[in-house]
């Protein structure tokens, strides 16, 4: 059995080869950087309890579903929140040169609306560009279940776009 | 056709940068949480299912064949302290809780109907059954604790499921424990309603805001909340010794029930605040939750908070902080810089941030976190690193924790709960309080120094390195620490 020394260097190695990735991911799901070093700190926390029982190959893919997990954790837990959602979508920036901008705002806006799960596949998906079977394994689901989430994710995205999609004369 | 017409192709355009600078992360609070985490695990493996479980015999006068008996509501032996003002050094430990089968039955038995009849769950969502004591004991003696044990068997957080509950009380003085059930609807960014079942200490029956900012937490308010609105609250003495209060919010119902034992229940629904349409009668709820138990906790642990500490307000998280801060943090990074070079020249400041630290929603500390490469080597060959952060007035408390503090409001700290043999020691430096944090583990050191001035900021030094390096040890260490200038900030920001 390695000491603990063994193990906390072992550790602090994996944590400093994958801790930027872990962290991007966090940051895709949640948007947010600061929820997202919040995020990493507890699956880093949640994999180092347990880190005398993981696999060193398969190390990455167990500590990025416990981000996964943690995000929706987070979601959950904002049931503590009480502020109003928006039913309405922030207006784009009138007469933005940049179509990219405007994209990027009505897509992010209308992700935020979408509910967690359907919101991890997603990012997952496209951000990421993460296979079917990656992504279930990653969120802890059927790859079924990664097509249904997709598939009602985008069909949801579809409507919140084409309520904001300013119309062309 | 239209951009929307093909969502996954404006999904990849609206990738979001990932380019942002690296910030510091805290692999010792990763180290201590994940020990803690072990050290809940070995309770239980350790000491065997039953008796760790000793102590824990809920009330329950449930019948599973036939009719209800009538329930009962001791008051029990009570406390020779008032338990609002008490509290728990931490959360529970997640160890094999006898309670838990006959609490969800009866908590399904007494709001299911309610759940169902309002809108609030389809009738199928209740149908699910518990993994066998088996299956739980073989998750457990992989490490698991017994609510991880559930979660990893895909029981947790199903509609009406109590799962455990912990809060801090006076900024993470004490901890609140409990339980708590929500709608178990994961796609939802928002439960619809949740019931929350509170232990004895650290919450009080007087209405009042609730949630963690005052301290005894109020168990419910009698103030507006959901809407703009105070809600029709009342309070009802039974004769059985329970008290019955409930909130009418109009779009949301609230309600709660303090037993003789000095437990809790409340419960929380959001009917229409935001259009869902769903109604629920106030006679309807308090019905529900009057069938509820009277549940009984190990209470062993709870201790009086003999002197609430006077917390410093923290900071609201803000997002344009670290920008607003980050001349000043790489002023302080550059003075730091100095002094350190000046005792060890060649020193390299490897990366800065101005960090906000905290939970989420809650009050954050706002730090200038900086690693430096020193122009040491250690016997293992590597170069030493050390990490200095400033910590600016508010959210914290100088000097280590009392015994029976938990250790959020501090910055340093020897946690009881990991397994390591450190040594935490308070001395005093030129008049300035002086903490310090030493492990050792064979021939690595490893050093926390935490000077506090009394201006409000504090500088906390930390290092680690293999065997012995000249004029680097500890009182080297806290000898530096204390040369270090104070950081640039607006001292008029700051007092408030």
């Amino acid at each position: 059995m390695k000491s603990k020394e063994q193990q906390e260097a072992e550790f602090r190695s994996f944590t400093q080869a994958h801790r930027g990735t872990l962290r991007r991911q966090a940051y895709l799901l949640s948007g947010d950087w600061f929820e997202a070093d919040d995020i990493v700190q507890k699956a880093l926390a949640k994999a180092f309890s347990v880190w005398r029982r993981v696999d060193p190959v398969g190390a990455p893919a167990y500590v990025r579903r416990i981000v996964v997990n943690t995000y929706l954790s987070h979601r959950r837990l904002a049931w503590v929140r009480r502020e109003r959602t928006d039913d309405d979508l922030p207006d784009r920036p009138a007469g933005h040169p940049q179509e990219d901008v405007d994209v990027k705002l009505a897509v992010v806006a209308a992700l935020d609306r979408l509910p967690a799960r359907q919101r991890a596949t997603l990012v997952l998906r496209y951000w990421e560009d993460l296979s079917v079977e990656d992504t279930a394994a990653a969120m802890g689901c059927t790859a079924g279940t990664v097509k249904s989430q997709c598939a009602k994710g985008l069909a949801k995205m579809r409507g919140l776009l084409a309520e904001s999609e300013p119309v062309r004369a | 056709m239209h951009q929307h017409d093909d969502p996954a192709t404006m999904l990849r355009r609206a990738r979001p940068d990932t380019d942002a600078e690296d910030a510091p992360l805290d692999l010792d609070a990763v180290f201590k949480a994940g020990y803690r985490a072990r050290r809940r695990s070995r309770a239980l493996v350790g000491g065997g299912a039953t008796a760790a479980v000793a102590g824990l015999a809920a009330v329950l006068v449930l019948s599973l064949g036939g009719a209800p008996a009538p329930q009962e509501y001791p008051a029990g032996d009570g406390f020779d302290f008032d338990p609002a003002t008490a509290g728990y050094s931490g959360p529970a430990p997640d160890v094999w809780d006898q309670r838990q089968p006959a609490l969800d039955e009866s908590l399904r038995d007494a709001f299911g109907g309610l759940a169902v009849d309002s809108g609030f769950l389809d009738e199928g969502r209740l149908d699910y059954d518990r993994p066998s004591d088996d299956e739980i004991r073989a998750a457990m003696d992989e490490g698991a604790g017994y609510y991880s044990a559930l979660s990893e068997l895909g029981y947790h957080d199903l509609p009406l499921q109590f799962g455990p509950w912990n809060d801090t009380g006076n900024s993470g003085q004490v901890y609140l424990r409990g339980l708590i059930a929500r709608d178990g609807d994961e796609e939802a960014e928002q439960t619809s309603f949740t019931v929350n079942a509170l232990a004895p200490g650290g919450w009080t029956a007087e209405p009042g805001p609730t949630g963690d900012v005052a301290f005894p937490q109020h168990l419910i308010s009698d103030e507006a909340s959901w809407t703009g609105d105070a809600p029709e609250f009342t309070t009802e003495e039974l004769d059985d010794g329970r008290t019955l209060m409930t909130a009418d919010h109009g779009c949301a119902l609230e309600a709660a029930v303090v037993y003789p034992n000095g437990s809790a229940l409340r419960s929380s629904w959001d009917l229409d605040c935001e259009g869902q349409g769903r109604e629920m009668a106030v006679e309807d709820l308090r019905d529900a939750m009057l069938a509820m138990p009277q549940i009984e906790y190990d209470t062993s642990e709870l201790v009086p908070v003999d002197e609430l500490l006077d917390i410093p307000a923290g900071w609201p998280y803000d997002e344009a902080w670290p920008g607003a801060a980050r001349d000043d943090m790489q002023a302080s990074m550059d003075a730091i810089a100095e002094v350190l070079d000046a005792a060890y020249p060649g020193v390299e400041l490897r990366s800065a941030d101005a960090v906000q630290r905290g939970i989420m929603s809650g009050p954050v500390r706002r730090d200038y976190d900086g690693t430096f490469a020193l122009p040491l080597a250690d016997d293992a060959g590597y170069a030493v690193t050390a990490n200095v952060v400033y910590t600016l007035p508010g959210g914290w408390l100088p000097g280590l924790p009392p015994p029976t503090t938990g250790s959020d409001p501090y910055l340093l700290s020897c946690d009881d709960g990991d397994d390591k043999d450190d040594i935490c020691e308070e001395t005093e430096v030129d008049g300035r309080t002086v903490a310090t944090r030493v492990f050792d583990i064979g021939d690595s050191h490893s050093y926390w120094v935490a000077v506090f001035d009394p201006d409000g900021w504090a500088v906390t030094f930390s290092t680690n390195f293999e065997g012995e390096i000249d004029g680097y040890g500890l009182e080297d260490v806290i000898e530096l620490a204390a040369a270090l200038p104070a950081p640039v900030y607006d001292p008029a920001e700051y007092d408030r």
